[in-house]
């Protein structure tokens, strides 16, 4: 495995709830999906606890951020999968703007010659 | 929020298949992760291992989730409630130790709140009733009368007084009439008030009318107004009571109306009330227009304010002074007054209720600290319980959360009690007829107390959770690190050395014994101050002293040679009565209003006649002293040739009549001898033939009063009481009397009759219930502070038992053992007796004005209660330090 330990350890509060929402929004997906699709994209940077996924995804659903449904998966089983709803929608364009500008403070400011 | 709401509901609804569906969700992730690791090369069964250990902790997992349900909270609410419920049944002597300890505390606060908001604090039942003043006067010259307005004052006010939109007056005190018609002759109190009074109040009778202004002249017909309960017992709530003539004082007065049970204006009692407030039956009717007796009622107008009414008062006083110089009630230096009328009403039980409530809410505190020393003792035998949760994954919070369930769920079963207490109480309180309490009946337990009574509850069960919460969210690192049970006695004692070796339970019974000492100082004083009214001289000997009143209709009585006349045949009469020892008429006895009036000595300087001193005038028969047993100091008492109207005038006087008019009695020149010039009774010279004790005649709280006797002859009153002294039964006695009384005149009634010992305990029944509650609240608290030590003494015990093995195999004495136990609980106690000497010390003042004879900060009231305190402390470690003592040295090393 590539993922090195800072990447694990160091997910800042919030952003495994930004992650989720960008990964339910390309499509509905279920817990596992949305686990090998983050580490997929990030090329196994991000490496998702799979402990702190579903605490995650209930508590999304708990706050009307994404929605539950029962649906049958590729390999023909019934699975549970997510679905950003509007408010779901509200919160990842919020958050991936305020996450970008950081991101880009955080650049210029490394990029200092 | 709603939808929130709902989708929760949902979930709570469709719980199993909630789970069921989480559980098929885990299950699906873990499979895939499986075939993934499969798919790497692993071998099927470590594939599945390392699936489950990528995952974490299923059930760890599964419970955050559940978490984020939101029915989590509320189910595991309900669990500590079940679970709470079943602990608590499991110790039902700790259970219902905290719930009857809670029960009577909380009972207690809600009880003296209602009392407050009822009788102190509610509004009073007229219209606009913040608008209602009374105004009174004072003045500095005269210590001995609290006077008042006189008739011309009342109208002064009535004519000039802009802030007010209507003035009355009434009688300051109440009269006793005898109703002699419509059935037996019976005592009522009645009530001398302004035609307009009900105007002014804004109240409407339930029968008939108020008065009318001609009513008030002393020309027009004389009118009553009937108490509902009166018209009740005697007329059968008879609506055409109206327009009928009634006897009063053997005068006839018209019925005009009813008034409601719980109108108690201007006192609480009141059978009937008639007009012409100056009219007093104290005095004869020649002084009504001159003397101070009134008090004024008036309404403000909307938007004065009290300031106001008084600064207009203030220059009307001044204008009054000034144009009226000679007026009995315009001596230099007299006040007006404006207070509300509520102030006046409620303020002889505004102190005593708020004494209670203040020791009903100390007394809520050591039960708090009580019961929160009982669960931490629990919580920590418990630790074994807690430890092992805490293994299991149960976090800080829902440990905390769940002792804290666990005593809100005592706190909330003993405020139920409590409330069902109070209600009980307060059902039979207007039929405990507490006396002189005003608005008893109006008292009840509304939405305002038990909003009260529910706040007292959360804050108690916060009290009573916290620290056991505190202590197990601190033992539990510890209970984990070391998952043996006496943990939690280490977390004590680690805790403890912060507070100089106490533990959280000993600083709980500190604080419990500071705060009873307390009560129990403010209880002893209370004790103290009554034990002293009881043995002070009254200069009268009550006992086996029989009273009663003979009021003589002015009409048929109308000169003082008819008086004098019956006075004397009476007299005589009553002395050949068989079984009656001693017998006398008198003016007034003591406890009923006496007279005071203005007196000269001969030969000292002339000053005009409303400058002159005051002092009780009193008229009595020849055997007076004998029966009231007051000793003559010096001369002698009258015999039978002074009591005649050709006799020169001769007076008797009292001690502090001495006192006054010759300042270095008993040296100095002898008033024996002197002459006194006496208006009231227009004897320009009366010789001071003796003079005897001090009689007080407002009861032993007060103090005497200057006063002097004359002969029954020379002063005769327009109503007598009657005092014997006699072995007889009060039916036999009053047979005779009534025999006597008969014989004389036919058509006069007899009224009042009371042993003096009763009215004297009247007198003092406010402060004796206000002390007997105060010292039964103490003993509770001493009570529960002695539960509270010998918890923790026991506990002491129990933690050292292994250690006193050791000691006693090494040679320690029964005396070390003592020691070592006794002391802690004395030292316990004295610190916590320090703090209490502290805090009285600082807040003794309050309690000043209602103790009497003693101050508030005197060792003859520390001594006894540090001494008690001291006692109790080691009565309460008796027992637990017995139990050490006899332990084994074997057996104790054995446990450890």
């Amino acid at each position: 495995m590539k993922g090195d330990r800072l990447a694990r350890s160091d997910l800042p509060q919030g952003t495994l709830d930004l992650l989720i929402l960008k990964t339910v929004a390309l499509q509905p997906q279920h817990g596992w999906g949305i686990s090998e699709r983050i580490q997929q994209v990030s090329r196994d940077v991000l490496q998702i606890q799979q402990g702190s996924l579903y605490p995650a995804l209930h508590r999304l659903e708990g706050k009307g951020r994404i929605r539950a449904k029962w649906a049958v998966s590729d390999n023909n089983r019934r699975a549970t999968y997510y679905e950003l709803t509007p408010a779901g929608q509200r919160q990842l364009e919020d958050e991936s703007t305020s996450w970008r500008a950081l991101s880009t403070a955080a650049e210029s400011v490394l990029d200092m010659a | 929020m709603l939808e929130g709401f709902l989708r929760r509901a949902q979930v709570l609804f469709r719980r199993k298949r909630a789970e069921r569906e989480l559980d098929e969700e885990l299950q699906f992730h873990l499979d895939r992760l499986t075939e993934k690791h499969v798919d790497e090369g692993i071998a099927p069964a470590e594939a599945a291992r390392l699936a489950r250990m990528r995952l974490g902790g299923l059930s760890g997992v599964k419970e955050e989730c559940r978490e984020s349900w939101g029915f989590s909270r509320i189910e595991a609410l309900l669990g500590d409630i079940t679970y709470g419920l079943r602990k608590l049944g499991k110790s039902p002597v700790f259970t219902a130790t905290a719930i009857c300890v809670l029960a009577l505390s909380i009972g207690g606060a809600t009880l003296f709140f209602a009392l407050l908001r009822s009788v102190v604090l509610a509004p009073l039942p007229y219209r606009s009733p913040e608008e209602l003043v009374v105004l009174s006067l004072d003045n500095p010259a005269t210590s001995t009368f609290d006077q008042s307005f006189t008739v011309r004052r009342v109208l002064h006010t009535r004519d000039h007084g802009e802030s007010f939109s209507a003035v009355g007056a009434f009688l300051k005190w109440p009269e006793v009439m005898t109703l002699s018609s419509a059935g037996d002759p019976v005592a009522l109190v009645a009530a001398r008030v302004s035609w307009n009074f009900l105007e002014i109040l804004g109240t409407q009778p339930i029968v008939g009318r108020g008065f009318v202004a001609e009513e008030d002249h002393p020309s027009g017909r004389s009118a009553v107004i009937l108490r509902e309960g009166l018209w009740q017992r005697r007329f059968g709530a008879d609506p055409q009571v109206t327009e009928q003539v009634l006897l009063l004082d053997s005068q006839p007065y018209t019925v005009v109306g009813v008034l409601p049970e719980g109108f108690d204006f201007p006192f609480p009692e009141v059978d009937a009330w008639v007009t012409r407030p100056s009219h007093t039956s104290q005095m004869p009717a020649r002084f009504w227009p001159f003397v101070m007796t009134q008090d004024v009622i008036a309404r403000l107008n909307p938007g004065t304010t009290l300031a106001q009414a008084q600064s207009e008062m203030d220059s009307l006083n001044q204008s009054y002074l000034s144009q009226y110089p000679k007026s009995m009630d315009a001596q230099p230096g007299v006040t007006v007054r404006a207070q509300p009328l509520k102030t006046r009403v409620v303020a002889d039980v505004r102190p005593v209720l708020w004494i209670l409530f203040g020791a009903v809410c100390v007394l809520l505190l050591i039960a708090c600290t009580n019961v929160s020393g009982l669960v931490l003792t629990r919580a920590s035998a418990r630790s074994h319980e807690f430890a092992t949760l805490a293994a299991l994954g149960a976090g800080t919070s829902r440990l905390v959360s769940r002792l804290f369930v666990e005593s809100a769920t005592v706190v909330a079963l003993g405020s139920g009690l409590a409330v069902i207490l109070a209600a009980g109480v307060i059902r039979i309180l207007p039929s405990l007829q507490m006396p002189h309490l005003p608005r008893s009946d109006q008292v009840q337990l509304d939405a305002g107390v038990l909003v009260f009574t529910v706040g007292v509850a959360a804050l108690t069960s916060l009290v009573v959770g916290l620290f056991p919460a505190l202590e197990v969210a601190r033992s539990r690192i510890a209970s984990l690190l070391t998952g043996h049970a006496s943990s939690a006695n280490r977390i004590s004692t680690a805790w403890g050395k912060r507070f100089a070796g106490i533990t959280r339970q000993e600083q709980l019974v500190v604080c419990q014994v500071a705060l009873s000492f307390v009560l129990m100082f403010g209880a002893g004083l209370l004790v103290q101050s009554f034990a002293r009214l009881q043995s002070v001289d009254l200069g009268f000997n009550p006992e086996r002293l029989l009273t009663l009143k003979v009021p003589l209709p002015t009409t048929s009585y109308d000169t003082r040679e008819k008086r004098s006349v019956f006075f004397r045949e009476l007299d005589r009469r009553l002395s050949a009565a068989p079984g009656i020892d001693d017998s006398a008429l008198m003016r007034s006895i003591p406890t009923a209003p006496a007279l005071f009036t203005n007196v000269h000595v001969v030969g000292r300087d002339n000053v005009p006649e409303r400058e002159e001193p005051r002092a009780i005038l009193q008229s009595i028969t020849t055997g007076y002293f004998a029966t009231m047993g007051t000793a003559v100091r010096r001369g002698r008492a009258f015999s039978d040739p002074d009591n005649r109207s050709q006799a020169p005038p001769t007076v008797v006087i009292n001690e502090s009549f001495a006192r006054h008019f010759w300042p270095a009695y008993p040296a100095g020149p002898d008033p024996v001898g002197q002459h006194l010039r006496l208006a009231f009774d227009r004897i320009d010279s009366a010789e001071i033939i003796g003079i005897v004790e001090d009689v007080r005649e407002s009861g032993p709280a007060e103090p005497a009063d200057p006063s002097f006797y004359l002969p029954m002859a020379f002063s005769p009153p327009e109503k007598c009481f009657v005092a014997l002294r006699t072995g007889l039964s009060t039916q036999t006695a009053v047979g005779l009397v009534t025999e006597a009384l008969h014989g004389v005149d036919p058509n006069l009634a007899i009224s009042e009759i009371k042993m003096m010992t009763e009215a004297l305990g009247d007198v003092l029944i406010r402060r004796r219930l206000a002390t007997g509650l105060l010292v039964a609240f103490a003993s509770l608290a001493l009570l529960l502070s002695v539960v509270g030590l010998y918890g923790v003494i026991s506990q002491l015990v129990q933690r050292r038992t292994p250690e006193i093995g050791i000691r006693i195999a090494l040679g320690a004495t029964r005396a070390d053992i003592v020691r070592m136990f006794v002391g802690r609980a004395v030292a316990l106690a004295g610190v916590g007796i320090v703090t209490g000497v502290a805090t009285t010390l600082t807040l003794g003042h309050l309690a000043q004005g209602f103790v009497f004879g003693i101050a508030t900060n005197n060792p003859v009231t520390f001594g006894p209660v540090i001494s008690f305190t001291l006692l109790a402390a080691m009565a309460a470690a008796a027992a637990p330090t017995w139990r050490a003592l006899k332990v084994a040295p074997a057996i104790a090393i054995q446990q450890t």
